[in-house]
């Protein structure tokens, strides 16, 4: 084996080939042999990251409710093995949780139904271990749960693509696995009638009428169908009152689990934006998404809404006028495929995210050893 | 050194002849922050009352080469907010919240408005922020930010960086910039909770949005007590086992509950060697049978009493006696120094035998006080400053408990901060690769090093030169 | 090495180091909430000292300038997790000041005394009642004949007779029978401005207290509590003032003397007195809280609010008293926010120190402002005029009255209490 080639790819593989490292040295040995033959690395640049093999549990101490993995395995392998020692990672991703951390956390695929109560994945991560342009292990944080010694970097690298470097293995922090929870499921013909329910909920589950009983909730449109559901610690006799008046016409089931379930995947559902406003402007944009024929998922207290595609010429008229107010009102509208940019004055920039990120980027990585950042996190 | 007059005359005309400080006395009393050990006087002190004032403040100091240093209230416990010679750019003007938006639960504040001031705004809106340190009364959102503060209510609601939202910064050449917003969720890259708790090294934050959280509908403060430390922190992990998510876990040792009850009466019993205040928050019905759960560790591991506060005032006089135990301690000693080592929880029965031990072996007094559920201990250890020996003596002690920590898998630091305090430690926590990576950012940052020099890295550490240069030498004070 | 001190004894500094520089005094102190710089904190302010104590080489006249600008307000003492008794700390270090550093000038030596003496007082009294009489004062206002200031000052004054109330109470109070005095007997504190000006919250307190079965005695040779005296750093006058008090209260057959001016309780309430003399101190308010065996029939129904005096609140520690009180008397009572901070009167501050003291007033009215009482509350002299001057130039027409005075308004409601003592309606 020469020196900087890892054992997988005794060649240079073409471009678009995954990089596939074996061993954890092996990232290093490829960014550095990358670095000279000057072909940028990672999910933006010629060679996506394949680090399924780096799949190892690196510790697991239940008494002290730490996970420390590398980032080959997958959220679900993680969860599973957490909930299996009735501790809780509180992250999700809709669907079955497939992709590798490294994909989760480059790509941040972090918010879910849980994020209103539990954020994303940066709330969670207590140490972060990646590989620099020169292709050494650094690593930010430590393995304790409360811990401000030094830079945590990991916030820059989460949704950078790969383009600071290659994650290759995180620490969380976990909880107790929640027991006896309660899921409330319900559909109904118009989204504002289920957004009442969940209205309700906040206003009656707390004395000041500023309640957030859910620990998880998504309100979902598939097939013409709205739908709402979520998982709370309250019990399910409470569930059923919050918003009695408004339930005429829901068909609903309240249910109990002894695991807290995870967020389903809509079938055949493939979003092309993300759309960002305040929790207050949910319900208006929801009564003017459903004229339009479009599937949706939204977290109303995270203020999100990823939606699309349309075909419908007359609804596209709609939705791009919607995409244009959320915009001038300050939200954001985020493209989640190549292509789906919507109107934005040229080199607006209202975050002031992305300037600082390119200077991020021309900092750690100079000479551009990894791929650009990517494009649709703006 | 004195600085350039030029310099003073800039400052006055872009904040006002009166805001800027520059008589002795009025210096003398920026020398220290709550870390009463490490001492250095500024060269002037100025007091901007606007993002943008703050930004030509940074612009001149920049321009004349001058080194400056952000400061809130000046309660924090690593010597964060000192500077030797430099200007010390004081926030206390910009105390304004801007606003409180409690359908959407977000508040914006400027750095100088005081954590319990944001918290008696927003409570009649059923809200509050919050990361809750001890020094809430006084410490200041903008010092929070910096230090990535945390309190013992971070067991179950988290530290700073997981409440702010967004901010508006002045960088280290005067540039002003936003990042985040108001929106409840963000995903990466975040630049903005990067920012958090990287101790005003690379930006000042002069506007910042904070999520509020609605107040805990119903809230059980419970005081178990114990005849030995072991119970009280393998208590902490029998809880955590059964299930149960206290807000706080919080350990209060003999020798502190005596400083207590010594003029403040919370109702903690004297002859405890420590007592363990745990509260829990949330639905009505989980929480009797989690109380219960609670109950049972404790008497499992050896609590000889358990009570339940029974009314809001027995409550708050608990908490009290809680907030207030570290300041207690000037009426047993002259002067006392707090650590803040962090462990892996079930670590916390051994770390602090340690701590007794090491402190034994010094000949020195120590009282604990600990965030137990976070694995947070403060060793306070007492000295007198006007002994031989005496600062030295405590500073060896409080290095020998944090090497401890480290040994362990811990941190130097839960909540303080590095500071300039622990600065020569830090290259034992990290290796020369992820210290050199930390520096690539705060020399791409702050290129000129001017913004807060000294702090958190070792003096003298370049991006690139830490890894030719000796570790500091351990109790190497500069 | 032995230190040597400026300003304490090993013992003082010893007080001074049980500041542990923790800050949480801060956000309570006026006048850094004023103007945010930590040498106008109560820390900055201890840090200050204790250089002044060890380093004679300092600027000492510098350090002074922000010693100055304390009001001893005291709100740092209640915010402390240490228990620093910094009015203590602050007493002697303006004593020491006052020896070393910058003796008062005669004229203003004359002033402390000359408010404070009865007879200097009576005649300033009298001249100003001739003056308010004849609508001088209003005259004084728009030609703006004096400083702005005095005039300020003048605004805040209640209507005064000219004539103290320790003289001729005989004539205005009838006195109740001792078959009345089911509770005992008290003694009455009358002190100097409170005597000459505030005559009326006198009568106040002797009626609530009658009417609620105590036998109040007025004893003579009574003077000034010397509260002015020990915050201008004249130790020896403050001294005298306690000795011929305690002259005047050590014979008295009572349960307690009774002080409705928070100033000179906390003056009187010191380690001093309680050492010599049995007659324990106490505020009206405090004294009444629990022992009120007739509460006002009718309560009144204006909205109104508290602003606790510093020297009740922070100095006395004295807390739920007044809200007890005023809760038997008032329907509505509306918290004022910021309540125990500083108005900015604090004695001679106020003249002495004016900018800071109309600068922590401005925060105070406003406050006011949001609430909008029909009457504001509160527990001192000091407190009553400041509070009174600064809703007067900020154009609200709200009376500023005493704790004792409300209740008073609450019991004339009844006419079994206007015929009790020979009151119109």
């Amino acid at each position: 084996m020469s020196p900087g080639v890892s054992e997988t790819f005794p060649e240079w593989p073409e471009p678009g080939v995954p990089l596939r490292p074996k061993e954890r040295s092996n990232v290093g040995e490829l960014i550095r042999q990358a670095r000279t033959r000057r072909v940028p690395v990672g999910s933006t640049g010629s060679h996506p990251w394949d680090l399924s093999r780096l799949n190892k549990t690196i510790a697991f101490d239940t008494p002290d409710m730490l996970l420390t993995v590398e980032t080959g395995q997958t959220l679900a392998a993680a969860k599973d093995m957490v909930e299996a020692e009735r501790l809780w990672l509180p992250l999700d991703m809709p669907g079955d949780s497939y992709l590798s951390l490294a994909e989760y956390l480059t790509q941040d695929h972090s918010l879910s139904w849980l994020s209103s109560r539990y954020g994303a994945a940066r709330d969670w991560i207590t140490r972060l271990t990646a590989v620099d342009d020169e292709g050494r292990e650094v690593a930010c944080g430590a393995k304790v749960v409360k811990n401000v010694a030094g830079y945590q970097w990991a916030p820059l690298y989460i949704g950078a693509g790969d383009a600071l470097g290659p994650i290759v293995e995180v620490s969380f922090r976990l909880l107790p696995l929640p027991t006896s929870i309660s899921c409330g499921q319900w559909e109904g013909k118009s989204p504002s009638s289920l957004m009442g329910i969940w209205r309700q909920g906040c206003q009656d589950s707390h004395p000041t009428g500023r309640g957030d009983p859910w620990e998880a909730i998504r309100l979902t449109r598939h097939s013409s169908q709205w739908r709402m559901e979520g998982i709370t610690r309250f019990p399910p006799d409470a569930v059923a009152n919050w918003g009695r008046p408004v339930r005429d016409q829901i068909q609903e089931a309240i249910t109990t689990a002894a695991t807290p379930p995870r967020e389903t995947a809509i079938p055949d559902f493939k979003p092309v934006h993300r759309i960002q406003v305040l929790p207050t402007q949910i319900a208006g944009l929801l009564d003017t998404l459903a004229a339009c024929q479009l599937d949706l998922s939204c977290y109303p207290a995270s203020g999100i809404i990823h939606a699309g595609p349309i075909h419908d010429d007359q609804d596209k008229q709609t939705y791009t006028a919607m995409l244009d107010m959320v915009i001038a009102k300050g939200g954001r509208v985020q493209p989640l495929r190549a292509g789906a940019h919507v109107n934005r004055q040229p080199g607006r920039d209202p975050s002031g995210e992305r300037t600082i990120m390119t200077r991020v980027k021309s900092i750690l990585d100079p000479e551009g050893v990894f791929g650009p950042l990517p494009e649709n996190r703006w | 050194m004195p600085l350039p007059r030029q310099l003073i005359k800039q400052l006055q005309r872009i904040v006002g002849r009166r805001q800027v400080d520059t008589d002795f006395a009025e210096l003398l009393v920026y020398e220290s922050d709550g870390l009463t050990l490490r001492t250095a006087r500024p060269g002037c002190v100025v007091y901007p009352s606007s993002t943008e004032e703050c930004a030509r403040v940074v612009k001149a100091c920049h321009g004349a080469g001058v080194p400056y240093v952000p400061r809130g209230a000046g309660t924090g416990l690593s010597g964060g907010a000192i500077s030797d010679g430099g200007v010390i750019i004081q926030l206390s003007r910009m105390s304004k919240l801007l606003g409180i938006h409690p359908d959407d639960r977000y508040a914006i504040v400027q750095p100088g408005v005081v954590n319990n001031y944001l918290n008696l705004q927003a409570r009649p809106h059923g809200l509050e922020f919050a990361p809750d340190p001890s020094s809430q009364a006084a410490c200041t959102i903008g010092g929070n930010l910096a230090e990535n503060a945390g309190g013992p209510h971070t067991l179950k609601y988290g530290v700073t960086s997981n409440h702010i939202l967004g901010q508006t910064v002045v960088f280290a050449d005067g540039e002003i910039a936003t990042f985040g917003g108001p929106f409840p969720v963000r995903t990466g890259p975040d630049f903005s909770t990067f920012l958090t708790g990287t101790e005003g090294t690379i930006a000042i934050s002069t506007e910042i949005t904070v999520r509020l959280v609605p107040t805990a509908a119903t809230a059980t403060t419970m005081l178990a007590v114990y005849p030995s430390v072991s119970g009280a922190t393998d208590s902490v992990s029998a809880i955590l086992a059964a299930g149960v998510l206290p807000t706080a876990m919080e350990l209060i040792d003999n020798l502190c509950i005596q400083a207590v009850e010594g003029h403040l009466k919370a109702g903690f019993p004297t002859d405890a060697a420590a007592v363990l205040l745990i509260e829990l928050d949330g639905e009505e019905q989980l929480m009797k049978r989690d109380a219960e759960a609670v109950a049972r560790a404790c008497k499992a591991n050896g609590a000889t009493d358990f009570h339940t506060a029974q009314t809001e005032d027995e409550r708050q006089s608990l908490w009290r006696g809680r907030k207030h135990a570290v300041g207690s301690l000037g009426k047993i000693t002259p002067a006392f120094y707090t650590n803040d080592g962090v462990v892996p929880r079930s670590k916390l029965t051994a770390i602090l035998q340690v701590s007794y031990k090491v402190a034994q072996g010094h000949g020195i007094r120590v009282a604990h006080v600990c965030h137990a559920g976070d694995g947070n201990i403060h060793p306070l250890i007492l000295y007198d400053p006007d002994e031989s020996q005496g600062p030295e003596r405590a500073m060896a002690c409080s290095e020998d408990i944090l090497l401890a920590c480290l040994e362990m898998g811990g941190s130097l630091t839960g909540e303080h901060g590095i500071g300039a305090e622990k600065r020569n430690l830090l290259p034992r926590m990290f290796t020369e690769d992820d210290l050199g990576h930390m520096l690539r950012l705060r020399d791409g940052l702050n290129r000129e090093g001017l913004l807060n020099p000294g702090k958190i890295f070792p003096t003298g550490a370049k991006c690139g030169e830490l890894r030719n240069q000796p570790v500091f030498p351990s109790g190497t004070w500069i | 090495m032995v230190a040597t001190h400026q300003i304490f004894s090993q013992d003082g500094y010893r007080l001074l180091q049980e500041c542990i520089h923790c800050g949480l005094c801060l956000p309570t102190c006026p006048t850094y909430v004023v103007n945010g710089k930590e040498a106008d904190s109560p820390r900055g302010r201890l840090s200050l000292m204790k250089y002044v104590d060890r380093e004679p080489d300092i600027d000492a006249q510098g350090a002074f300038r922000h010693i100055d600008l304390c009001l001893g307000c005291l709100a740092c003492q209640t915010a402390c997790p240490s228990g620093v008794r910094y009015g203590h700390l602050l007493e002697s270090s303006r004593t020491y000041q006052r020896q070393e550093i910058k003796p008062l000038t005669g004229f203003q030596r004359q002033i402390v005394t000359g408010v404070t003496s009865h007879r200097p007082l009576g005649m300033i009294s009298s001249i100003i009642a001739v003056v308010q009489r004849l609508g001088l004062d209003r005259l004084v206002r728009v030609l703006r004949l004096l400083p702005a200031t005095l005039r300020f000052q003048l605004a805040g004054m209640p209507r005064i007779t000219g004539r103290a109330f320790s003289r001729t109470h005989d004539r205005l109070l009838p006195a109740m029978t001792p078959s009345d005095s089911s509770q005992g007997k008290v003694a009455l504190f009358t002190g100097c401005v409170m005597d000459y000006w505030f005559s009326e919250v006198h009568a106040a307190s002797v009626r609530v207290l009658q009417w609620n079965g105590f036998d109040v005695t007025i004893p003579e040779g009574q003077s000034c509590c010397g509260a002015l005296h020990a915050h201008a750093g004249l130790e020896e006058e403050a001294e005298a003032c306690l000795d011929r008090n305690w002259m005047a209260f050590q014979d008295i057959d009572a349960q307690a003397l009774v002080v409705n001016a928070a100033g000179c309780g906390a003056q009187l309430r010191t380690e001093a007195w309680t050492s010599r003399n049995g007659l324990p101190v106490v505020d009206i308010s405090e004294w009444l809280a629990d022992k009120l065996i007739r509460p006002p029939g009718k309560k009144l129904y204006a909205k109104v609010t508290y602003d606790a005096p510093c020297h009740l609140h922070h100095a006395q520690s004295i807390h739920k008293a007044p809200y007890q009180l005023l809760e038997t008397a008032c329907e509505h009572l509306a918290v004022l926010p910021e309540a125990e901070m500083c108005c900015g009167s604090a004695g001679f501050y106020s003249l002495i120190q004016a900018e800071m003291s109309q600068q922590v007033l401005e925060r105070k009215i406003a406050h006011i402002q949001s609430i909008a009482p029909a009457t504001l509350i509160t527990g001192n002299p000091g407190c009553q005029m400041q509070l009174q001057a600064g809703l007067h130039a900020s154009g609200m027409k709200i009376p500023v009255l005493h704790i004792i005075q409300v209740l008073d308004q609450a019991y004339r409601q009844d006419e079994a209490y206007l015929l009790a003592f020979n009151l119109s309606e």
